[in-house]
């Protein structure tokens, strides 16, 4: 096929896409007008479940985001030429998932219309106002990072944009896992562990999401990652899922360990339903052990397509870990009397029941659209697809 | 290099866009202005609602126009921060007294606050929370506030808001 | 127990004056019977409209679980009925509740309202982006729905599952109590009351059945009934594990 075919169909092929993403962040949006006239009375979110869907969504969309910035923070801060290459590409899977997140959140509040009022007021004694303040600057830094990248004039701020997005992006994720650990109230949460736990999350999902996209960069342009990067990135991708691993037995066995945690502890392993079932299938074999073993095999661990397929197991299992927090957490009653069994008419005392509706779900797709439609057209418009100097990458293979 | 007659054509292929989305415009606007059964003139009828029951109004006209949203923001931070419950500048108070004869409400289309605010395309977002109608009088009735364990839901509907007894649904809290 | 209120306590007030109110609400707090008619302007217990609420006062209740009787709901449906919601889906506001605790070591149980507890250090205020929630001088916490954004943070934060989020469009709303959908509310402890010089509709309630378990005033006033008798009972704080220091307090639990 010659060059002048291949660009003809390729940009039918981006214009089809890039149509097919609008529909689906139209959609999103035409979900969130339907909860926004009638009310969340149209979602699964009760009294009860108060954060449903859409912070799953959104949870793994920001996480996932400040995570994805490690293929950039690697490349910069730690100078790996591979990653180097792939930094641009890093800084703007940040921003496009970060606003996804961020517009599912906003989209989902009970006064979408009054933003400008979270613009303007601020408590700092919350964590949700400092992450206002934290989600803004670093769009605003990544965005400078990706100038510094770009602009020859500016080359040299390259490394302390890089460094500060960096030790921005481990604040952001703190603050993020903070939501969740400062909540004294709930069983599942209100521990500092969360914090560093979400950090490690965001390295796991954010780099599964980076070799997805890139996987599917690298397909539609007809290219073939080198062995040697591919080998790299997946080594790297098993230690993340690893610790993410070692934080949740870490957090559980500690749970174990307080004997007024083991009622909670019970229903999450035990007896929670889809909660337990999530748990075990879907965040521990699913996107834990099964991805593991296929990074770590011999020869599906180097072929392009099984780790890709690993990585999607891996947001997969994300999704699921999630759920289960978010979820699950607030599904388990409140221990208001501990040590007393209680009942009402609020349903003290019960497991609270969840059932996602439609809205919620298009919703949250509409987030993901959105990251996916800002990363397309973007890669189109400023050329981000990773060019390897395969000068370094040999000369890395050696070293590996 | 273009020839002339080339580009007078061009201009006028242009020029007759241009006066298209003019004439579409302003087909819109004429028609958007009859959908609030407008005037001859194509502008947006002045408001009209009833009079206010009291006999003057806390502050002139001219002043409680350009002002009165600063004056209830202010009433509203004291009252809700401070527990200061002042009736001068009360939301309680407008209502009580513009709220209108028919419909016993300030919402509606010849609502006082409601056809104005439609007039000057202005969000009021007071009435998705706040009461757009008096207090009713019978809600201090002593069987009303000494939570009687006699009287249905709709028994103390009807109490709450005697307006409910008849049907002025007109007014109610949603266009 | 006569701590409470008179059992006349606002016979007089459908002439709208509040200074009776206020005049019936003091008399009864200083424990003296007064004939109808006259007005009264107590310290503590009236303040003048343009008076702002002050931390020298500190609103609370001392609910008393062997007064309240199982199976009686009068506290919360005069709740709903001042505060204008109704219903029990779980989408639906509940401002205060009974719930029924057993122990399950020794086969004992309760029955008690459970409400917002007015915490000093309320969680829901610390966790609050906007500032929306707030505590009041006098100690009662409430949302500002004008800043109300609806995120619902706080109603993960709380430890007493008080606070309820609207989730449809509400109409006829009781002109003291403003409501409405996408915003976060809870007990306001009746605050319109409370600043006229009344107490929460639900004490009412509970002592117009005759149970007198739900005992309102001013915790910081040593002479008030609710002080004297916080201060020689054995009463508990809810989660007092939290160190949140509740003004809503238990006894016989």
């Amino acid at each position: 096929m010659n060059i002048d075919a291949f660009r003809k169909i390729e940009e039918r092929a981006f214009y089809a896409l890039a149509a097919l993403l609008g529909l689906v962040v139209l959609i999103g949006l035409g979900a969130a007008h339907y909860m926004e006239t009638h009310g969340h009375v149209v979602t699964g979110m009760t009294n009860q479940i108060v954060w449903g869907l859409p912070h799953v969504f959104a949870v793994f969309m920001i996480v996932a985001a400040s995570g994805v910035l490690n293929v950039a923070s690697i490349g910069s801060v730690f100078g790996k030429p591979v990653y180097k290459a792939r930094a641009p590409l890093s800084a703007l899977l940040a921003i496009a998932l970060l606003a996804g997140g961020l517009t599912v959140l906003m989209l989902d509040l009970g006064r979408p219309d009054r933003l400008i009022v979270a613009m303007t007021h601020f408590n700092f004694k919350s964590i949700f106002a400092l992450n206002v303040i934290l989600y803004t600057g670093f769009f605003a830094i990544v965005a400078a990072y990706i100038w510094t990248m770009m602009d020859r004039k500016v080359k040299g701020f390259s490394k302390y944009a890089g460094f500060s997005a960096f030790i921005w992006r481990l604040a952001l994720t703190t603050a993020t896992g903070s939501i969740f650990g400062f909540l004294v109230a709930r069983q599942a949460y209100s521990s500092a562990i969360l914090a560093p736990m979400f950090i490690i999350m965001s390295f796991s999902y954010g780099l599964a999401v980076f070799i997805v996209v890139q996987s599917f960069m690298y397909a539609w342009n007809g290219l073939t990652l080198d062995e040697a990067i591919l080998r790299r990135m997946k080594n790297l991708l098993a230690t993340f899922v690893g610790a993410v691993f070692y934080f949740t037995i870490v957090y559980h066995m500690t749970n174990l360990y307080f004997a007024k945690q083991w009622d909670f502890e019970r229903f999450i392993l035990l007896d929670g339903g889809i909660f337990t079932t999530l748990f075990w299938v879907g965040q521990i074999a699913i996107g834990t052990l099964i991805p593991l073993a296929m990074l770590l095999h011999p020869t599906l661990g180097i072929n392009s397509k099984s780790v890709l397929f690993s990585a999607l197991l891996i947001i997969l299992g994300g999704f699921a870990q999630l759920y289960v927090i978010i979820i699950g957490g607030q599904a388990f009653p409140l221990s208001i009397f501990p040590g007393m069994q209680e009942t009402s008419t609020f349903f003290d005392g019960a497991i609270h029941h969840y059932n996602p509706s439609l809205p919620e779900f298009l919703l949250g797709l509409g987030g993901i659209g959105i990251a996916l439609l800002i990363t397309t057209i973007a890669v189109r418009i400023l050329h981000f697809v990773p060019q390897d100097d395969f000068h370094h990458v040999s000369k890395d293979a050696l070293t590996d | 290099m273009v020839s002339l007659a080339k580009l007078r054509e061009m201009l006028n292929w242009q020029r007759g866009a241009a006066l298209a989305a003019l004439l579409a415009v302003g087909a819109f606007a004429a028609s958007s202005a009859g959908a609030h059964e407008g005037s001859a003139t194509g502008r947006v009828t002045k408001p009209v609602h009833a009079e206010a029951s009291g006999d003057k109004c806390v502050r002139d006209t001219a002043y409680m126009k350009r002002h009165h949203m600063d004056e209830l923001k202010h009433q509203r931070n004291e009252t809700m921060r401070k527990g200061i419950r002042t009736t001068e500048m009360s939301l309680q108070g407008c209502v009580n007294c513009h709220a209108d004869k028919k419909t016993n409400s300030v919402l509606g289309k010849e609502g006082f606050c409601q056809s104005c605010h439609a007039y000057a395309a202005v969000k009021l977002d007071c009435f998705e929370c706040h009461a757009s109608k008096p207090k009713a009088i019978t809600a201090l009735h002593p069987m009303a506030s000494q939570g009687v364990k006699a009287g249905s839901e709709a028994d103390m509907a009807a109490k709450m808001h005697p307006g409910s007894v008849e049907p002025n649904t007109t007014g109610g809290a949603s266009k | 127990m006569s701590n409470n209120v008179d059992k006349t306590p606002d016979s007089k007030s459908h002439d709208s004056s509040r200074r009776q109110f206020i005049g019936y609400g003091a008399a009864a707090m200083a424990g003296l019977a007064i004939a109808p008619g006259i007005t009264l302007f107590d310290l503590a217990h009236g303040r003048a409209p343009e008076e702002a609420a002050s931390s020298k006062v500190r609103w609370g209740m001392l609910i008393d679980s062997g007064k309240c009787a199982t199976g009686c709901n009068d506290c919360v449906s005069a709740c709903g009925k001042e505060n204008g919601f109704s219903g029990s889906r779980e989408t639906d506001s509940q401002w205060i509740r009974k719930v029924e605790i057993k122990d399950l070591r020794n086969g004992q149980s309760h029955s008690l309202p459970m409400m917002c507890q007015h915490c000093e250090h309320p969680p829901c205020v610390d966790v609050c982006p906007t500032g929306a929630s707030f505590k009041r001088a006098d100690g009662i916490v409430l949302v500002d729905r004008h800043i109300c954004i609806g995120c619902r943070y706080c109603m993960m934060a709380c430890p007493y599952k008080a606070r309820s989020f609207v989730h449809e469009e509400l109409q006829d709303q009781n002109p003291d109590v403003p409501r409405g959908k996408g915003c976060v509310e809870a007990c306001t402890l009746c605050v319109h009351r409370v600043d006229r010089g009344g107490q929460p509709a639900c004490a009412d309630a509970c002592s117009a059945a005759g149970h007198n378990a739900i005992l309102f005033g001013d915790l910081n006033d040593p002479n008030s009934e609710i002080s004297k008798r916080v201060a020689t009972l054995a009463t508990t704080q809810v989660r007092g594990d939290l160190g949140l220091n509740v003004g809503v307090r238990y006894q016989g639990i």
